[in-house]
């Protein structure tokens, strides 16, 4: 277990040199979600509804839903492990007594900690900004559920983020499909918009992947509309997708184990 | 120019060589542009399910500002690439490897991954922006289409001026390929016309991070609602970022120490 926290250490080390990255990402990220909140602003002036939404539904969507958004994320996990296969470095970890995918979860957490404590300042501004609009919450079980699924979310973009990693074992670079994995996940998740909005297949579509449980899901559970029930089957749905992607994660290691030449010593 | 020109055609080779050298890769950027670009078109015709305009601004108005936004991503994506690569560069020192070639560093740098594959998506987007064109009656109107192409291709200096002052961030910080990243969030606010913003924020965007300057100058051209004040102050602007992307370029060379060479 030492070493593994010791590994977070190191991480918040390595995430402090580089403190103009960390704000400039999360500046980034309070424009973005400010532009939608003026953009939706905009658009609820001459509506009161919109997609069964009303404005301080929608408000309470973009910041509700970017907070978990954020509590989930991870950093940048498939150029990291991508990294390490390509140059050899992976050598280093395989040598070593300790589980890479643990030291991986670990490493996570240490960069996901630093970036979470500036994201959840931010987030908590802008919260407190539009505190007016926000519908808060006030049932204790939707909490638990909806603090179950950050947890449980957190895990799964993890996993996706180590899966698209591991592709590194059979192909030179995996920048692409990492755009594609980030885009279809953040548009699949709901991240820039109500899915309700778009036509019904793609929310059908949607449900059958296990993003929209790291956004859209957990912020309908929170607005109510989504019963207790519901959430639980969610939360349920969720936990089987974790189990399926570590269990795709450990496979999928073993087999790149096999592939990997370590070039680049 | 010649000899630039023979550079940048072997330079653009070169770039197509290595990203067809993987064609998942390849394939998976080109699948998730479609997608970013189908999913956020399906949301502003989401939007117009539900409302007549925005801001004043009818479906096709709105659409045109959508599609100069990404045909201006698109252009700073196709050409200038090679900046995100940059910070690599100058963290292992193989900027000086650039240097002592006998090209400009910065015309190298910028255009070396030159996009072949954002070039292509050129293509489908053109024709949208026609279809947009014919929709709301502008196709017949020279003059409209000029000062269209006018305005685009004066937001595309500015769009060359953000990405050298990112490079040049980049010597000085380390860690400034956010600069670049920043610009591309704001991007997301151009989809949609300026009046939805306050006063404040639309000086914010047309004077610091001049978006308004690269989309929806050359949108309200087409429609015909540019203002001679809005159309002089995105030419004052353009050679402002400019000439001040080149100045603080050259500045910032000086303060390049080719640390870990």
């Amino acid at each position: 277990m030492k070493k593994y926290i010791a590994t977070i250490k190191i991480e918040w080390q390595r995430a402090l040199t580089y403190r103009a990255d960390t704000l400039g990402f999360r500046l980034g990220n309070f424009f973005e979600i400010m532009i939608q909140i003026v953009i939706w602003t905009a658009i609820f002036e001459k509506n009161s509804s919109i997609g069964g939404y009303s404005y301080p539904e929608m408000i309470t969507y973009i910041l509700i839903g970017w907070l978990i958004s954020l509590l989930t994320a991870n950093f940048g996990f498939e150029y990291t492990i991508s990294r390490q296969i390509q140059q050899g470095e992976l050598s280093n970890y395989t040598t070593k007594p300790f589980d890479y995918i643990k030291y991986i979860i670990a490493l996570s957490i240490g960069r996901a900690s630093t970036a979470l404590a500036a994201a959840f300042l931010m987030n908590i501004l802008l919260i407190a900004l539009f505190s007016r609009y926000i519908i808060f919450s006030h049932s204790i079980f939707s909490w638990l559920i909806i603090i179950s699924m950050i947890l449980v979310g957190y895990f799964i973009k993890l996993f996706i983020s180590v899966l698209t990693g591991f592709i590194a074992f059979w192909t030179i670079d995996i920048s692409g499909v990492f755009y594609s994995v980030n885009l279809f996940s953040k548009f699949l998740a709901g991240n820039y918009f109500p899915l309700s909005l778009l036509p019904l297949i793609f929310v059908k579509f949607s449900f059958a992947l296990p993003f929209i449980y790291t956004f859209y899901f957990p912020v309908q559970l929170y607005l109510g509309k989504l019963s207790i029930t519901e959430g639980l089957r969610g939360l349920g749905i969720e936990i089987i997708w974790l189990g399926a992607l570590y269990f795709l994660t450990r496979s999928l290691w073993k087999l790149g184990l096999k592939k990997y030449e370590s070039v680049g010593i | 120019m010649k000899k630039y020109f023979r550079i940048w055609k072997q330079l653009v080779v070169l770039a197509f060589g290595s990203y067809i050298s993987n064609r998942m890769e390849y394939g998976s950027y080109f699948l998730g542009k479609i997608v970013r670009f189908s999913f956020f078109l399906l949301m502003v015709l989401a939007i117009f399910g539900h409302t007549q305009n925005i801001a004043g601004y009818t479906k096709y108005q709105v659409i045109i500002f959508f599609l100069t936004a990404f045909l201006m991503d698109s252009l700073g994506q196709s050409f200038f690439r090679g900046i995100y690569l940059f910070r690599q560069d100058v963290q292992r020192a193989s900027l000086d490897y650039v240097i002592v070639k006998p090209v400009n560093t910065l015309f190298f740098i910028l255009t070396r991954m030159t996009d072949l594959l954002d070039i292509t998506l050129l293509v489908p987007l053109m024709a949208l922006i026609i279809y947009a064109f014919s929709k709301l009656g502008v196709l017949g109107n020279p003059a409209a289409i000029f000062q269209y192409l006018l305005f685009v291709a004066i937001g595309f200096v500015v769009v060359a001026s953000l990405h050298i002052i990112s490079a040049a961030l980049t010597v000085w910080t380390m860690e400034s390929e956010v600069f670049i990243w920043f610009y591309r969030t704001s991007t997301f606010a151009a989809l949609f016309p300026p009046e939805i913003f306050s006063h404040p924020i639309q000086l914010f965007f047309t004077f610091i991070i001049p978006i308004v300057i690269i989309v929806a100058v050359p949108a309200k051209a087409l429609l015909g609602i540019l203002t001679f004040r809005l159309a002089l102050t995105a030419i004052i602007v353009a050679i402002v970022f400019f000439t001040g992307s080149l100045l603080l370029w050259k500045t910032s060379l000086k303060h390049y120490s080719s640390a870990s060479s």
